[in-house]
């Protein structure tokens, strides 16, 4: 299990006040609530994006807490996908092996494992600027995941995409997580992500923890 | 402290070095001649009062004309390249084109304000429209829709909801004009002395130094209380395209024509006088050759320390404490830039080539960085973040990502000042004894009423600086192509 405590930071007209909370090391945790309700500050200060003096995080025995964000090692795919417009999509995800300083060769080999599970072979070698909405998410997962990450961070990555393209995305991410036991935390607002891939589900209202269940299914 | 922190902190330093300077050197030795003062701080204050008035009132008239413009693109677009022409090109057109318009020239407060009016309205203009879209734009369609009349809302809405926009730019055109030095320099006469022409006299005639770091430092003091007034932040993006036909008036784009096109056709004129003069070739000695090479060499290196200087901004970006510092910013006065640097060492031979660029440098970066830069920077930020979580240095993402993305718009921006920096004659005037330039030169000839050979002089400045920005904006696209991934 992974243990965040003592998440509580003022905003001035907004609170976060997280004494406890249970991350999965297995499966999905989706944090689940409406607008407002501190999902993505909660988010950004996991990725250690904003401060959180006090917070203890423990996975595995490490407290991520205290490292810096490129330290924790985590996969995130923000809302916006955030592609890179001026590289190819390989460029992309071949970015996060350099980051993470993965040798060539073993790099290269995960990009093909991933070109095949999320069906990219295509518009591998195109532009990121021109892909599809469904491609550019594939792309972003892709990316996230090419870091070896200990636990995988997605903030609503299916929102930005119609209706059916959302479903299918949903079962791809889902078959993903399962094949490859990452740990995964998304955030969302939307039930129907909780349906489909929550293991546990915290809810979160007005910056604090109302309700955590295991999934429905 | 890593590479990244030290950096910014010479940026920093690099910034406030002519405040600095004038704190260690503010010593009241001799009580200031009051009476001088007073007249000089009168006569800056009048002239900007009347530039801003002037500029406004032009401004909120033009800007009803890009309003109107809003369905069409191609004829917004091209309005809006009109008014922002006068704050591409240096001062010293204007000035010819206005010199060369109205003859006799009303010297002294009036011309000062009219040169300052025509190169400042057509800012506002813009300035106006993008806010009257945010702040009104809802409003208007729905009062347009419910029959509301034009004059009615004009009065019941438009005035009131704006009047603390027309302050804010009141008060920015304000302390852009009170801090004017080239402007006042040429047609200010010896009635209109400004503080900034008086600090300047103080230097370079009388050698008074004493009181040219006390008349800076009041002036430093009044400019950096009316920018804390007047700053306002950036205005929101707009988030919708509105309907603006209740307020919408093409009335204005006659205005930014008939501006525009007299001071192009006034200085195509003086060029044509200039040219068919008997005596016009004699302007051609060897000393033009070498202002040429001067100009060249001015234009080139202050384009070279801008790009620099905006790459390191985004090298050291994002940090939320340099970004406030980049954006509150009040660049010093022409003169205290100046005169900071000149006290620092010799100003003897090839001197003045590296004090120059240097001084025009520290006056245009934080121009340049409210001129979009900071808005590029701001577009990456988000990939900048998921960039750095994924473990990136932050060497990588700059190399790999900000850098393919920005290297044009730094291009572009470094050629603009590379642009003004050829048509300079007030940071070069008092750094530098003699007219090591094309823009000194042209300054030399129009003071000599000479002025069709100042303006055909000026057209080899045209020149030079097209050269000189067809460089940066190549030699950025080059770059980029050589470091995209």
């Amino acid at each position: 299990m992974s243990y965040v405590e003592n998440l509580v930071r003022n905003y001035g007209d907004f609170a976060l006040d997280i004494p406890q909370w249970e991350i999965l090391d297995k499966g999905v945790t989706v944090l689940w609530g409406p607008s407002g309700a501190g999902k993505t500050s909660v988010f950004r200060i996991l990725l250690g994006l904003e401060d959180c003096p006090g917070m203890r995080w423990t996975f595995q025995g490490e407290d991520l807490g205290k490292l810096k964000s490129p330290d924790r090692r985590l996969g995130v795919v923000f809302q916006t996908l955030d592609l890179f417009p001026h590289m190819t999509a390989e460029q992309n995800i071949l970015f996060a092996a350099r980051a993470r300083k993965i040798e060539p060769q073993r790099a290269r080999k995960h990009l093909e494992q991933l070109s095949s599970d999320l069906r990219m072979k295509a518009f591998l070698r195109r532009p990121a600027s021109v892909l599809s909405g469904g491609e550019k998410q594939r792309v972003a997962i892709a990316r996230a995941l090419m870091g070896e990450p200990r636990l995988l961070l997605l903030d609503e990555p299916f929102s930005a995409l119609d209706q059916e393209l959302r479903e299918d995305s949903r079962q791809l991410v889902a078959h993903l997580i399962d094949e490859r036991k990452i740990p995964t935390l998304l955030v969302t607002h939307d039930p129907r992500d909780v349906e489909v891939l929550a293991d546990k589900i915290s809810i979160i209202k007005s910056g604090r923890i109302v309700e955590e269940k295991a999934s429905l299914s | 402290m890593n590479l990244r922190s030290l950096l910014r902190i010479g940026l920093v330093l690099f910034f406030l070095f002519p405040f600095i300077f004038l704190l260690t050197q503010f010593r009241i030795s001799e009580s200031p001649d009051i009476e001088e003062l007073l007249w000089a701080f009168r006569n800056s204050f009048s002239q900007a009062f009347l530039s801003a008035l002037g500029s406004l009132v032009l401004g909120v008239w033009a800007s009803l004309a890009l309003l109107s413009g809003s369905d069409s693109g191609g004829r917004r677009r091209f309005l809006k390249v009109m008014c922002l022409f006068p704050n591409f090109l240096p001062p010293l057109f204007i000035l010819l084109a206005a010199l060369n318009f109205l003859n006799p020239f009303p010297m002294g407060l009036t011309g000062i304000s009219l040169v300052h009016i025509v190169m400042n309205f057509g800012l506002v203009a813009v300035l106006m429209t993008e806010t009257i879209e945010v702040r009104l734009g809802g409003v208007t369609e729905l009062a347009y829709v419910e029959g509301a009349g034009r004059w009615q809302f004009m009065t019941q809405v438009f005035l009131p909801v704006l009047r603390k926009d027309f302050l804010h730019i009141f008060l920015f055109v304000f302390v852009i004009c009170f801090g004017s030095f080239s402007v006042p320099l040429i047609v200010g006469g010896i009635h209109g002395t400004t503080v900034e022409v008086l600090i300047y006299e103080k230097i370079r005639m009388s050698g008074d130094w004493g009181a040219a770091v006390v008349l800076a430092l009041l002036q430093s003091v009044f400019i950096f209380l009316i920018s804390f007034v007047a700053f306002r932040g950036p205005v929101p993006a707009l988030q919708k395209i509105t309907n603006l036909s209740l307020i919408k008036n093409s009335s204005g784009a006659v205005l930014i024509i008939a501006v525009m096109g007299a001071i192009a056709l006034s200085y195509a004129q003086g060029l044509y006088r200039g040219l068919t003069q008997p005596i016009a070739w004699t302007i051609f000695t060897d000393d033009l050759w070498q202002a040429t090479l001067g100009t060249v060499v001015l234009g080139l290196s202050v384009g070279i320390c801008c790009y620099l200087g905006l790459l390191l901004i985004a090298y050291c970006s994002p940090k939320s404490w340099f970004e406030r510092f980049l954006t509150g910013y009040v660049a010093p006065s022409t003169a205290l830039a100046c005169f900071s640097v000149l006290i620092v060492g010799p100003n003897e031979g090839v001197i003045p080539f590296i004090k120059i660029p240097l001084a025009i440098t520290l006056l245009s970066l934080s121009s340049l960085y409210r001129m979009g830069w900071s808005t590029e920077l701001q577009a990456l930020r988000s990939q900048a973040q998921i960039s750095y979580s994924m473990g990136a240095s932050s060497w990588q993402i700059f190399t790999e990502i900000i850098f393919p993305q920005v290297t044009t718009r730094a291009g572009f921006l470094s050629g603009l000042a590379a642009v003004w920096a050829c048509g300079d004659y007030a940071v070069s005037r008092i750094l530098a004894h003699r007219d090591l330039s094309l823009g000194m030169m042209t300054e030399t000839l129009m003071s000599g009423y000479r002025l069709n050979h100042a303006i055909l002089m000026s057209s080899l400045i045209v020149v030079v600086a097209g050269l000189c920005f067809a460089f940066f904006v190549g030699g950025s696209r080059v770059l980029r192509r050589k470091f995209s991934p």
